[in-house]
Formats: structure tokens, sequence, C-alpha cells
């Protein structure tokens, strides 16, 4: 079963996609705090982070920039309501990026691709 | 050089003006050179009837006194360059002299003629002819004076002196000088032709320097045109400042730059309020699309669909609270023009705000009380906003207070400051929320039910009304205890 870290500051979301992707067969840890995200990857490891961008005190952005300081295998998809397009201009080399407009049967889709190692073995970045 | 410039136009306005004056001046300084050269004309022309007269009068001298020498003396004075008539005596002295001032005088060139009072002609040179002796006899002059006519034959013309001669207080002569008019016209051509070529010439080098002095003045205009090119929505930091500028067009750069500035104000504002409107509306309708993709995906329950409905109804409610404030922060983030203030009294209007809050916050049980001196205290304040304040700041203690707390409004003054403050016996704020309250969209972590709303845009508005009051806002709180908001007015 592959663990997914879920980072958000929304409860909304995370109550949300906890219950979508925990229905999917994902091991889904979540946090409503940057810091805290930071500090349980530390301490266990993960599949796949789904990091939220627009977050009080330490942002996704600058989350993101640690995550691949020390962890840098690590796949991330990062989520948020600004448009995919923005999305890529604050952090251009994620694994892939959602909109959460978008529906549900997206993020499970992005998730599962993300996650299936015939993807990685035919290159596509992640 | 393009006629719908103002270049074309100054310099066209310069040259006809300089023109015009020139014109006119010159045509008063021909007037005069005119007026001038006829007198001298004339003089001289009087001069040499003058000279005649005198000349018969000596010949009338020589000859010997009596009218019957008259005639003679008048023929030898207007023939002095002729062979002596066989009835004159030999020459005289005065002859040769008279000779030599006749030649002096170009009385050769001259037309002569002697006129008795019947205008019978005694003497007269040799070049006056039968055309030019008539139209000479037709020329008189009233009394004693000189009159001086002028005599056209053909394309030459002639000025022609007209001397009344008494002669021994009977007898009236006429003596008449003709004398061509050419040089006088030469000279008038001559003038007149400077003054022809001479006023397009200064005219053409008038143009000429106009149109440097105009392309000094006018250059930084191009060079603020050039500059407001390049300024585009994405690039509204570029300033114009033109160089060598007189003081005008330094002005009008002045105002255009603050203009671009304003700009870009309200751009950066209109792109930051647009991503603001979009986030803020897309996370409640994200949530209401996944939550309902998720129930729909297969038959639920009644509990679900209750609790999926009530979050679809809550994520509504907050969609509407939140386009209600993003128009109200849209109207008065955005207004670069100072607000309707006016002179109030804070402590009047305090009092009415602390009934209407008593009578909205007895529906839930919460008494508001005020504590409100009776002296009026005067500030400059915008009545319609100040209440949008006080609604957002009881409507925020509201929320967080629990029935049968309260809600007090207190003001007061210290120093040059109105003072006021809202304190409830609520739920209060935590410390690392109490920073960040007044931003906007800050929605707190508490995930008890008291903190359902988040803080959203009320307390945003509330500083931005503050702001407009030249005012300041804090507040302080304790957890389960309650929270106060202090604010300063400066008083009018």
């Amino acid at each position: 079963m592959e663990n997914i870290l879920l980072i958000d500051d929304e409860e909304k979301f995370i109550s949300l996609y906890d219950r979508v992707l925990s229905c999917e067969g994902f091991a889904v840890t979540s946090t409503n705090n940057a810091w805290w995200g930071y500090e349980i990857l530390k301490r266990k490891k993960f599949d796949l982070v789904l990091l939220d961008l627009r977050m009080p005190d330490i942002d996704g952005v600058e989350l993101y920039g640690v995550l691949k300081l020390f962890f840098s295998e690590i796949r991330v998809i990062v989520i948020s309501v600004i448009p995919v397009e923005n999305q890529k201009k604050m952090i251009p080399d994620a694994c892939d990026y959602f909109d959460k407009g978008m529906g549900m049967d997206v993020l499970v889709d992005k998730v599962k691709k993300a996650l299936r190692p015939q993807m990685i073995a035919r290159g596509v970045p992640c | 050089m393009k006629t719908n410039t103002i270049r074309f136009k100054i310099c066209v306005l310069y040259v006809a003006i300089i023109g015009l004056f020139l014109i006119a001046f010159q045509w008063l300084l021909y007037r005069d050179f005119l007026k001038t050269q006829e007198r001298t004309f004339d003089s001289r022309l009087r001069a040499k009837a003058d000279e005649i007269r005198d000349a018969i009068s000596s010949y009338v001298g020589i000859l010997g006194a009596g009218e019957h020498n008259f005639p003679p003396a008048a023929q030898r004075t207007v023939n002095f360059a002729s062979a002596l008539p066989q009835d004159i005596p030999v020459p005289t002295p005065f002859d040769a002299s008279w000779n030599r001032t006749a030649q002096k005088l170009g009385l050769d060139k001259d037309y002569l003629v002697i006129l008795d009072a019947q205008n019978n002609v005694l003497a007269k040179s040799n070049n006056v002819n039968k055309d030019v002796l008539a139209s000479l006899r037709k020329f008189t002059a009233a009394g004693n004076a000189a009159s001086f006519q002028k005599l056209s034959l053909g394309t030459a013309s002639w000025r022609v002196v007209t001397l009344p001669f008494n002669y021994d207080s009977h007898q009236k002569y006429k003596i008449q000088v003709g004398t061509s008019y050419l040089p006088m016209d030469h000279a008038l051509r001559e003038r007149l032709l400077f003054i022809l070529f001479g006023i397009p010439a200064i005219l053409l080098a008038a143009s000429l320097i106009a149109r440097l002095f105009i392309a000094r003045i006018l250059d930084p205009v191009v060079e603020i045109s050039k500059s407001a090119r390049k300024i585009t929505q994405e690039n509204l930091n570029v300033r114009i400042e033109p160089q060598h500028a007189d003081e005008e067009i330094k002005h009008l750069a002045d105002s255009l730059n603050d203009m671009i500035a304003r700009l870009n104000d309200a751009f950066i504002f209109i792109k930051e309020f647009s991503l603001l409107v979009a986030h803020e509306l897309k996370t409640p309708i994200a949530v209401v699309r996944g939550e309902s993709e998720v129930t729909l995906l297969k038959a639920r329950d009644a509990q679900e669909y209750q609790r999926v409905l009530g979050i679809i109804l809550e994520e509504s409610k907050n969609m509407l609270r939140t386009i209600d404030d993003l128009l109200l922060l849209a109207k008065l983030d955005y207004r670069f023009e100072t607000p309707a203030l006016e002179r109030m009294d804070l402590a009047e209007f305090l009092r009415e705000i602390t009934q209407e809050c008593n009578i909205l916050g007895s529906a839930k049980g919460i008494t508001v009380q005020g504590d409100i001196p009776l002296e009026p205290i005067w500030i400059q304040g915008d009545k319609v906003h100040l209440e949008r304040l006080f609604f957002n700041l009881f409507t925020n203690a509201l929320k967080f207070t629990s029935p049968g707390g309260r809600v007090d409004i207190s003001a007061g003054t210290s120093g040059k400051k109105a003072v006021v403050s809202v304190a409830d016996t609520g739920a209060g704020i935590s410390p690392e929320d109490l920073l960040n309250i007044f931003q906007k969209f800050y929605h707190t972590r508490r995930t008890d039910s008291h903190a359902a709303y988040g803080f959203g845009l009320g307390l945003n508005i509330v500083q931005s009304i503050v702001n407009l009051h030249q005012g300041t806002i804090s507040a302080e709180s304790q957890l389960g205890k309650g929270t106060t908001f202090s604010m300063e007015f400066p008083l009018s």
C-alpha cells in the first residue's frame, strides 16, 4: 500500500482528499501545517506528497525547496486553486499539478500515475 | 513640415505676426520717407523757382527798371545757355554767374516757363513743347504761395512748381519750373524693392529661427511621447523624464508620472484582487464539487447526504459573504480620492450604534453596553463607513461570544485623540492568530464551531476604514476570556 502525505491548510480539503484516496486504497497521512509535514517526512517514508501552495507561515513553494534539498527523490504533486500554468511558474519541476477545481477523478488519476512504476520505467518525469 | 502640427501652427503664427508688424512698420516708414523725400524735392524745386525769380530781378536791374525790360530779363534767365538775342546788351558778369548757377541747379534739364497775369508766355525754355506748355498753363497758384503739381507726360512724370511773382507790386507773373520726377521715382522704387525683398527675407530668417526655438521647446514633448509609448500594462514602472524641459513641460511630465503611478497601483490592485476573487471563490466551489462528486459515486445513507448538503449550504453562504466583502473591499481600496469626511460627534454616533447592536445582540442573548461620555467627541468621519466598521466588529464579537455573554462599547479622549474600544467576552483569539487577523482571508486554525467561518474580509475592511480616517486599530485577546479591539482617531 502506497503512502501519501497530504499537506493542506484547509481542513475541508484534507477531509475530502483523505476520504477519496483512502477509498482508492492508499494510506493517507495528512497535516494542515507545512512545518509539521517536514517533520513527518523526516520520520517516515512516503511514496508521494500532495502539497498545497498557499499556506500561512511557510508556504508550499518554500517547503518544496526544502523537500527537494533533503529528499531529492521525493515525488510531489502540487495542489492549489491557482490555475495549473501559474502553479508551474511557481514550482517548475514538480511531478504533476492539480487544480482543486478539477474533479476528484482527475486527482485520483494523477495520484495513480505518479505512483505506477511502469510510468517511471518509461521515463515519464517523476 | 506637416501642416496639422503645433510646430507648423506656431511657426505660421509667429511669422504672420512678425510679418504683419513688419509690413505695418515698413508702411509707416515708407510713408514717412515718401513725405520727407517729397518735401525735400519740393523745397529744392522751390529753391530753383526762387533763384529764377532772383535772376530775373537781377537782369531787370541790369537792363534797367521798367516793365518793358521784364520779358527780355525773363527770356535771358530762362535761356541762360543760349546765344544772346539781338536786343540784349553785351554779356554781363552776372550772365556768366547765372549760367553757372543754372547749370549747377540742373535747370538745363527742367521745363522753365514764365507767364504773365493773362497766362501769356513771356519766356520758356527750349525743351518746352506745345503739349508741355498746354499742361503747364493749366496749373495755377492761389494767392502768393507757391503751388506744386504733378505732370504726367507719357511714361515720364514731372513735378512742377508755380511761383507767383509780383513785379513792381502791380504786375503778377508766374514762374513755373518743372523738374523730372525720375530721381524721386528711383529713390522710392529702390526703397520699395528693399521692402519687398527685405520683408520676405526677414520672415524666412525668422521662420528658420522660429523652427529652431520651437524644436527646442517641443522636443521634450516628443521625448514624453516616446516614453509614453513604452508604457504598457506590463511595464508601468517607466517614468517620463524629459531632458532640458521648460517649467510647463516638466509640470506635464510630473502630472503624467503621477497618473502612471496611480494607474500602476490600480492595475496591481485589479490583478491582486482578481487573483484574490478567483482563489477565495474557487476554494468553496472546489469543496462543493469534490464532496458532491464523491457522494454521487454510489448510494449513501440519509446521514451522509445530510452531511454533504450541509457542507454545500455552508460553502454557499461563505461564497455569498465573500462576494459581499470583496465588493466592499473593491469600493474601499479603490478609493484613491479622499472619502467624504465631515465633522461629526463620535459620542452621539456610538450611542446610536450601541442601541442598534443591543437589538441585534438580544436575539442571541448577548447584552451590549455603552460607556460613552455625554460631551461630544468631534472627529472627521464618514458615517456610512463608520457604521460598516462597527457592524463588522460587532458581528465578529457576536460570532465568537456565546449566549449570556457581553459586548462593551466604550469611548473617550486621550490628548488629541478619540479612543474607542469594542470588547467581547467571547472565545478569544490565539496569540499567533492575533498577528494576522487583519489580513485578507486569514483563516483561523480553530476547528471548534465558533471558528466555522474564519475571519474572511471583515477585519480587513475594518482596518481599511480605520486607515481612511487616519486612525489606528489594535487587538488584545485571551483565549477563553474575550477580545478587545481598540481604535484611535484624530480629534477634529
